[in-house]
């Protein structure tokens, strides 16, 4: 969704439709993936990899092509780039939960 | 006035208002569900009883992330639509992401109802009965009632010592509605006859509550008898129920069995925490008191299941080994060698001095319906957040996540019904307002992209 330059024909309309419904066929595909992987694999960690890769394929997929980020401007980069950063950082905060820092063996019965 | 910059660009930033606006509001909408997985994963992690996996509808799920894409695909078509200047193609497009919202949410509705008439009971030792409560829902039955003690709780104040306006400073009446198959006829302290109803309880303890008098006592015409919701009880024993309003029922506690038809056996909670031997924590499920209620045939169907388990191997620290091997689904026609037949019968012989099995599962009843003792009852809740913090999470994501579908099918429905004279005025200024709406509509669809596989899949 950028800023129009050039006006564009019915032709480039019509192909930009069919590359909106290919581009939806393939995040059908997509979901439709995780699910067999789903199905086929017992084990859970190699399940959640893959599961999460092609999650983040589809949500790449989205973000650059239907909600047209690839032709945005730098400045939504910096906007996003920020929440990013603040999200993984959330993360982080349950990765402290797990293991704290704040453990001193010196307060630790013997 | 006109408010510039709603079609044009701003020659400093490069973007019209709403664009810009959206790409901020999406990036807090970043922060907010990035707020909710973490808090999913530091729950998951720091779960302290066995996380549920695989237990919501995979199917219903699948078909609403379809759903979702495809109205990812016909908003995009609506705003291309509006590029093209063709407004009969746009109103379609538009509908079509409307109606699909329609039917996501309808989906979502139904498997939030399922989850609130799907039960867990986890016994004393841990094991874990899921299932659902058999006909008429779980009641605790008073029979030979002859006392009712209204409250009137002079003593009470509510907020900031204040006597709180249009509250019932007790006892509401609410009681009269679990009373079965007789009236409510009473004898006052001065031995007058009332029929007692909603109004005139009202009446009576507001009166009570201005002479500071604590309670009213009724003594019933004849025995009368209650069938009570648990959750209407503060507590209760053999003699007395108490309600959560202060009145008190005096008479005898007929039945407080909980029936449930079994869909599933969980025993991973029977097993003690930090339990390294496979084998010690077989001795101990095989024990375990779900045999006791469930009856001794699908004891004899979880050892076929044990049997085959064994030959794969596997040990305690894999959790997807663990739930595979002590948790059984309970299915009277399951072909897994449940014992189909001899189940409906199940637990009768083994439950002489225990609990008495409910009647004969009928024919069209898929799960053995059993009665379970209040007494070995550790914990019951239907799977809301009460039950498990999964539940806690997933109503947490997936209904914030709705709510962003309700709200941006309310915009959406505003420029379809509402801005068609802004397309004849000014039709840019319109497509804008659908790319913007399109832009969150997206965004919704990638929460969901990332929400299916982890609530439902992982």
């Amino acid at each position: 969704m950028s800023e129009e330059t050039t006006t564009p024909s019915a032709a480039d309309f019509s192909k930009q439709s069919r590359q909106i419904w290919l581009g939806g066929l393939g995040l059908m595909i997509g979901s439709a993936l995780s699910c067999s992987i789903f199905n086929l694999l017992s084990s859970t960690t190699s399940h959640i990899v893959l599961g999460l890769l092609i999650a983040a394929t589809q949500v790449a997929f989205q973000l650059f092509v239907f909600m047209h980020l690839k032709n945005e401007r730098g400045i939504v980069y910096k906007f996003l780039v920020f929440t990013v950063f603040f999200t993984f950082a959330l993360f982080f905060l349950t990765h402290l939960a797990q293991s704290s820092p704040l453990h001193f063996d010196a307060f630790s019965s013997k | 006035m006109d408010i510039p910059y709603t079609v044009k660009a701003r020659p400093d930033t490069g973007f019209w208002n709403a664009k810009i606006a959206i790409w901020l509001f999406l990036a807090s909408e970043v922060m907010l569900f990035g707020g909710l997985f973490s808090a999913y994963i530091f729950l998951r992690l720091a779960s302290d009883t066995p996380w549920p996996t695989h237990v919501l509808n995979v199917q219903a799920g699948f078909v609403n992330t379809l759903i979702l894409i495809l109205s990812s695909i016909t908003v995009l078509q609506a705003w291309l639509s509006l590029k093209m200047r063709n407004f009969r193609r746009y109103q379609i497009f538009m509908a079509a992401t409307l109606l699909l919202s329609v039917a996501f949410m309808t989906i979502k509705i139904r498997e939030y109802g399922d989850k609130f008439h799907h039960y867990g009971v986890r016994l004393q030792d841990g094991s874990v009965l899921e299932g659902h409560l058999a006909e008429g829902g779980y009641k605790i039955k008073f029979l030979d009632v002859k006392t009712v003690t209204l409250a009137s709780r002079p003593n009470e104040k509510g907020l900031l010592n204040f006597n709180m306006p249009f509250i019932t400073p007790g006892s509401d009446g609410n009681f009269l509605g679990y009373l079965v198959d007789s009236k409510p006829e009473f004898k006052d302290a001065t031995g007058k006859v009332v029929v007692l109803d909603k109004a005139t309880v009202s009446s009576v303890v507001s009166e009570a509550f201005s002479k500071k008098q604590p309670e009213i006592k009724y003594t019933a015409t004849a025995p009368l008898k209650f069938a009570i919701t648990p959750s209407a009880l503060i507590s209760y024993d053999g003699t007395k129920a108490t309600f959560r309003d202060g009145t008190v029922l005096e008479g005898k506690l007929e039945d407080d069995t909980l029936r449930l038809e079994v869909d599933k056996v969980d025993l991973r909670q029977a097993i003690p925490a930090g339990e390294k031997s496979l084998s010690h924590a077989y001795e101990l499920v095989e024990k375990a008191d779900a045999w006791r209620v469930l009856g001794g045939d699908w004891k004899t169907a979880f050892l076929k299941q044990k049997a085959e388990k064994s030959k794969s191997g596997g040990s305690l620290g894999d959790t997807d080994f663990v739930r595979e091997a002590f948790t059984m689904p309970i299915s009277l026609h399951s072909e897994a060698g449940a014992p189909v037949h001899e189940a409906k019968e199940a637990g009768k012989a083994e439950m002489k001095d225990h609990a008495e099995v409910a009647p004969a599962t009928h024919e069209e009843h898929h799960h053995p319906e059993v009665a379970i003792l209040k007494k070995d009852v550790a914990f019951y809740s239907n799977f809301t957040p009460k039950y498990h913090n999964y539940y806690a999470i997933y109503f947490a994501m997936t209904s914030l996540h709705g709510l962003h579908i309700v709200g941006g099918a309310l915009v959406l429905a505003y420029f379809l019904f509402f801005n068609g004279g802004l397309y004849k005025t000014d039709p840019e200024h319109l497509t804008n307002r659908v790319e913007v709406g399109g832009l969150f509509w997206h965004f919704v669809d990638i929460v969901w992209m990332i929400v299916f596989p982890v609530l439902y899949l992982f």
